[in-house]
């Protein structure tokens, strides 16, 4: 039997991460969620998922701090983060400079919110096939 | 009929007076005199005390013809009877030279304009014999008066009556004149320094297209924002230009600022506009992925025959909804001019309704919200009831969603208040949260653009709708820091309510506001969690 593919979704919007996961399990993935980032980084110790889809913009604390923290863990850094956002493309460019800057790996992909269902699995499907 | 063409008559050359002339003393009879008299440039006429022309020279006959014989007033003014106004009485009855204007608007001459002077001949006893009347014709110099006075009225005219504000400066900078409707607005100003008057400060502006003016004679302008007398500020391009004297070198500068305070005004809503759509778009894309989204969950839990799935799905579906209804609500209240519906209302209770609405969200949200009671319940008011009460839960769902999601360990606070200024004649509603405060790039953006702070969830129309309805109050929408973080956002409407066409949004400084006439050691009044 195949190995259960797990996904970490780490969003502060309800609606969002009942979305995200019921098209992730109904593609045969199995979906995580944590609607803040502390409880995403508990999550993510105990759960070690494949794949980690994270939303830049909470208000509790930054996608980016989150980022950063699993980047700089030695035991989640090889997890591809796939980072959702709501905001433009320029603030996207900015934070590939930050990323540079900070001597971080870069996430694997950058997804615009709305996400459109077909790319968002494309692009799970593509993150893991680079870690297998 | 004008005689002025007529042929002078060689016969009156050698034109003798009559017998009682004789005294008249011998220089004038002298043939030299006559002759000086007929080489002079203007009309000189002999004029007997009974009014008749004894004498004229060539000048005259050569105008007037064969009028030796002839009453004055009929020579100089075409009258049958003696002028009412004669000028002559000074020099025929009293002795004495005199001068005057004379109009002759009907003559047998061409002048219609004449300086006239009268010098009496005085004969050995005393007694006046005639008067000499020498008369320059002045007609184009009096032309060139009326022209230079017309033109000085036309520009005077043009100097008070255009609707821009005008001075005239020196190179200090200083005002020399000023038209009427600057005055009005910023008061005398001569001798005062055009950045006294216009900034209200002591130190020249940085450009000053005065000096620029001065330096280079050219035209120059740039757009300024100067304070009337009264303080209210006002928007103005400014068109400098020289004043020469007649070596071409400029002694003065004229200052004309043209108030576009209005054209500012649509420019900012022009671009607010463009903002808003943006925003709309975004909302509406926003609430299009929302429902995607539900319907596609709805779909999965029937597919799977999983209700609670379904539900949820459902639930999103119907959020998005609501979504779309509160975004169209808000649009079409700020699209549309309406006219409030007045009502007289209590205020207390008016906040107390939309407090109570909140009551479960802020619980949902883990934010207090209180209301505080009055010392004194203020006087009814008279405003239109749903619209402050739209305005009133925007403040409010603000303030909730500020305290919600900024993380520390106070709990998040959020009190509304009603209270009187009595100074500014007006009722407030103050929600003041306890939340991170606005970031300076947002404090500055609620002037003109919408703003959402909340992500997706805002339509960032809420505060332009609130603006809308207070402007329809004649009241305005302020705010300022709070004194423990957080920010004070107060309704102010004006107990006699005055529709105004400004954005009603002012941002102040903490303390700078009223405080709350809060009755001592008073128990809140708590419909929330307090």
């Amino acid at each position: 039997m195949e190995k259960p593919r797990n996904v970490l979704i780490i969003d502060d919007e309800p609606a969002m991460t009942t979305y995200l996961s019921t098209l992730l399990e109904d593609h045969g993935f199995v979906a995580h969620v944590a609607n803040d980032p502390q409880e995403g980084m508990e999550r993510l110790r105990v759960l070690r998922p494949d794949v980690i889809l994270l939303d830049l913009l909470m208000p509790q604390k930054s996608g980016v701090q989150v980022f950063q923290k699993i980047a700089r863990d030695q035991r989640l850094k090889g997890i591809p983060i796939i980072i959702l956002t709501g905001i433009r493309e320029h603030f996207v460019e900015d934070f590939k400079d930050f990323f540079t800057t900070l001597k971080l790996d870069r996430p694997f992909a950058y997804l615009e919110k709305p996400v459109d269902p077909d790319h968002l699995l494309q692009v799970v499907e593509e993150s893991l096939s680079t870690i297998h | 009929m004008r005689w002025a063409t007529l042929p002078w008559r060689k016969s009156q050359e050698s034109l003798n007076f009559p017998v009682g002339i004789t005294g008249i003393p011998h220089q004038l009879l002298d043939p030299g005199a006559r002759a000086l008299l007929d080489a002079l440039p203007c009309y000189v006429s002999l004029i007997s005390p009974t009014r008749e022309v004894l004498w004229a020279n060539k000048a005259l006959l050569q105008e007037a013809g064969a009028v030796v014989g002839l009453p004055c007033h009929q020579l100089y003014r075409l009258r049958h009877s003696p002028c009412p106004d004669c000028q002559l009485g000074r020099a025929l009855e009293q002795g004495s030279v005199s001068l005057w204007e004379e109009s002759l608007p009907g003559s047998m001459l061409s002048a219609t304009h004449t300086l006239v002077q009268a010098v009496p001949l005085v004969g050995s006893g005393g007694e006046v014999l005639a008067a000499l009347k020498i008369s320059t014709d002045i007609t184009g110099l009096k032309a060139r008066q009326r022209q230079l006075e017309l033109s000085q009225r036309e520009y005077r005219a043009l100097f008070e009556g255009v609707p821009c504000y005008i001075s005239v400066q020196d190179r200090d900078l200083r005002i020399l004149k000023t038209n009427r409707l600057f005055e009005r607005d910023f008061g005398r100003s001569q001798g005062r320094k055009c950045y006294q008057v216009y900034k209200g400060r002591q130190q020249k502006c940085e450009v000053c297209p005065v000096e620029r003016s001065f330096e280079d004679g050219q035209i120059h302008f740039s757009e300024e924002t100067v304070r009337r007398s009264s303080g209210e500020p006002m928007e103005v391009v400014v068109y400098t230009a020289p004043i020469r004297d007649h070596m071409g070198q400029t002694f003065a500068v004229m200052e004309m600022s043209t108030e576009i305070s209005q054209v500012k005004r649509l420019q900012r809503e022009l671009a607010a506009l463009g903002q808003a759509v943006a925003i709309t778009a975004h909302s509406i894309k926003n609430i299009l992925s929302g429902l995607e989204g539900g319907a596609y969950v709805v779909h999965s839990g029937l597919r799977r025959a999983d209700p609670a799935l379904a539900q949820k799905g459902w639930e999103m579906v119907r959020e998005g909804v609501g979504m779309a209804g509160r975004l169209i609500q808000d649009i079409l209240l700020i699209s549309k001019a309406r006219t409030p519906k007045y009502k007289n209302v209590s205020p207390q209770a008016l906040a107390a309704g939309v407090v109570s609405l909140f009551e479960k969200r802020a619980a949902d949200l883990g934010v207090e919200l209180c209301l505080l009671e009055p010392g004194k319940e203020p006087e009814p008011l008279r405003v239109d009831p749903d619209a402050i009460h739209t305005a009133l839960a925007n403040l409010i769902s603000n303030a909730l969603e500020a305290c919600a999601t900024f993380q520390r360990e106070e709990t998040g606070r959020v009190q509304v208040s009603v209270m009187e200024l009595p100074q500014e004649e007006s009722l407030v509603f103050q929600v003041e949260d306890n939340g991170p405060g606005l970031a300076p790039e947002v404090r500055e953006k609620l002037f003109r653009e919408m703003v959402s702070t909340k992500g997706s969830s805002g339509t960032g129309l809420g505060l332009v709708v609130t603006d809308k309805i207070l402007r329809e109050h004649g009241g305005k929408v302020r705010f300022h820091p709070g004194a423990q973080g957080g920010t004070v956002f107060q309704l102010v409407i004006p107990r006699q309510a005055e529709a105004g066409e400004h954005s009603s949004i002012q941002e102040g400084v903490p303390g700078s506001q009223g405080q709350p006439p809060f009755k001592e050691g008073s128990p809140w009044k708590s419909p929330g969690t307090c």
